[in-house]
């Protein structure tokens, strides 16, 4: 463990000295990820303009929503992991996944933690202030409990974001080609940033697949929203690491397939 | 012009090749519209209006932005980049074809093959949800979306293009193009229709070309404008086309001269 902090500590720097070397890339990400945070929240600011709830959530709760959508999803998920599962198809494809294979430390880490896009630490700063203001305007306290269930539960939906992405993308090993599924993803994070019920409302069965990611963000806004329950943290926290070990067993699983770029 | 058929039947046949990947596309779509339809679902009031919109116009503007958007935003221009940089253009410089001509061909095969399943997609979405719906019977109307639907094609086949150009002065393409189609998702009126705004914001994005790539075509679906708003709609869509062809050609001309086939 300490030799993985001690390699995430140099990913850290290497990843710094990208930043001073590629200055228009920092700020270009930087910007469209504030602007899609800021559209996000002017999207649910017409949504919910003419209605004071929606599937059961008050305009207040919505708010919330979104912010804990921009911090963990929009802020955190996209400084570690997104670039990394980005380049999934790529490595795999061209056989890139050969050299790290041979290095000496575990390929999921090496695969899921190489790449970090400091901006989105922008969007999650951003993203807390806009979410401390919704709870203030409204009058809502942010306790030392709250906080704390927010941490903890906000750090198992991203183990439950991080697990179904590995999970999924998982499956390039065997359609090296399935680039779009990458795209899908992307879609499917957007439900998260929607009242949970907004999947039962689709009525439609093979999208019960994509319960999980309904919890990610909800859950821990319903923690800085004093409504958590105890069965909306087992099942967040028991999905979370049901999917991070499947995630690892079905890694293990498909390295057996992998043929390299000449397969 | 049997070339260029031939470069969009191409495109038509290599999306068949790569058939699961293309399916991924189109789940992403359909989860999109679901989302986007079921949200509008649970904030319109049965029998009331939001923003001047009742429940079947704020509806049927939702899945005509879908449809509307697979077929304008459906492109290939973002390989025009990863072509000037890899020198690959080199090879198309001395085909007798035109290099634009070649890319709108494939972007036409590309539309033609998403709209193929957008049209199949929204029949099974129809049938299976019975969404209530504004149907247009007037014909001119119908007739004016088309034409704004291709003015939008060709608008944002030039935008693509120009943005793909910036290859010839930088290795970095795909930011800028990112940043674009971040305020074009917002400025087109893909998340909800531009006459909600306040009458100052409509009036500076009926002067930008964005609005023409989305909201207005579904907008002349729907009724929105009087004739005298039509007209001035396609005039500034007609004119923002031309200005854009006027730039591309200025933009091409300019990258060619410094056009050094590095890589190839």
């Amino acid at each position: 463990m300490k030799r993985y902090f001690s390699i995430y500590r140099r990913l850290l720097m290497l990843n710094y000295h990208r930043v001073l070397i590629h200055k228009a890339d920092f700020l270009t990400g930087l910007t469209s990820s504030i602007l899609w945070g800021i559209f996000s929240i002017v999207a649910m600011y017409i949504l919910t303009s003419r209605s004071n709830s929606v599937f059961g959530w008050s305009r207040t709760d919505l708010f919330v929503l979104v912010g804990v959508f921009n911090i963990l999803i929009g802020g955190i998920y996209r400084t570690l992991f997104s670039r990394n599962f980005d380049r999934f198809t790529h490595v795999i494809q061209r056989g890139e996944l050969d050299g790290l294979l041979l290095k000496p430390f575990n390929t999921q880490f090496a695969l899921s933690f190489w790449y970090i896009s400091y901006y989105g630490l922008v969007r999650v700063f951003l993203a807390i202030i806009y979410t401390t203001f919704v709870l203030s305007a409204a009058h809502i306290a942010i306790t030392v409990v709250s906080f704390v269930s927010f941490f903890i539960l906000g750090f198992f939906g991203l183990m439950v974001l991080y697990s179904f992405w590995y999970l999924t993308l998982t499956c390039i090993i065997w359609f090296p080609d399935l680039y779009n599924l990458i795209e899908l993803l992307y879609a499917t994070d957007n439900i998260s940033r929607y009242p949970p019920q907004l999947l039962g409302a689709m009525k439609f069965a093979p999208f019960l697949v994509l319960f999980p990611i309904t919890l990610i963000v909800s859950v821990p806004a319903k923690a800085l929203l004093h409504t958590v329950t105890l069965s909306d943290l087992l099942l967040l926290v028991g999905i979370a690491l049901c999917l991070l070990y499947l995630s690892k067993i079905f890694w293990q699983f498909a390295l057996r397939y992998y043929t390299s770029a000449s397969g | 012009m049997k070339l260029y058929f031939q470069v969009a039947k191409n495109t038509w046949d290599e999306m068949l090749t790569y058939r699961f990947n293309f399916v991924m596309w189109r789940v992403r779509n359909v989860l999109q519209l679901l989302t986007v339809y079921y949200l509008w679902l649970a904030v319109t009031p049965q029998n009331g209006q939001i923003f001047g919109y009742n429940r079947p116009l704020i509806l049927t503007y939702v899945l005509g932005a879908t449809l509307v958007g697979s077929i304008v935003f459906s492109t290939r221009t973002q390989e025009m980049g990863d072509n000037i940089n890899n020198g690959d253009l080199s090879q198309f410089l001395i085909r007798p074809f035109r290099y634009l001509g070649y890319w709108f061909a494939r972007d036409i095969g590309d539309k033609l093959f998403n709209l193929s399943f957008a049209v199949g997609e929204l029949a099974i979405f129809f049938l299976i949800l019975h969404p209530s719906l504004f149907l247009q019977t007037n014909i001119a109307f119908l007739l004016l979306t088309i034409l704004a639907v291709l003015l939008a094609v060709v608008m944002n086949f030039f935008i693509g293009s120009l943005l793909g150009m910036i290859a010839f002065w930088s290795p970095e393409v795909w930011a800028p193009r990112f940043i674009f189609f971040t305020l074009v998702s917002f400025f087109a009126g893909g998340l909800f229709p531009l006459d909600i705004l306040p009458i100052t914001l409509q009036r500076i994005f009926a002067l930008l070309p964005f609005s023409y790539l989305g909201y207005f075509p579904i907008a002349i679906y729907l009724g929105k404008f009087s004739s005298t708003q039509l007209v001035q709609g396609f005039c500034i869509a007609i004119l923002w086309s031309i200005l854009l062809y006027i730039l591309l050609s200025v933009v091409w001309r300019k990258g060619l001269k410094i056009y050094s086939s590095e890589g190839n």
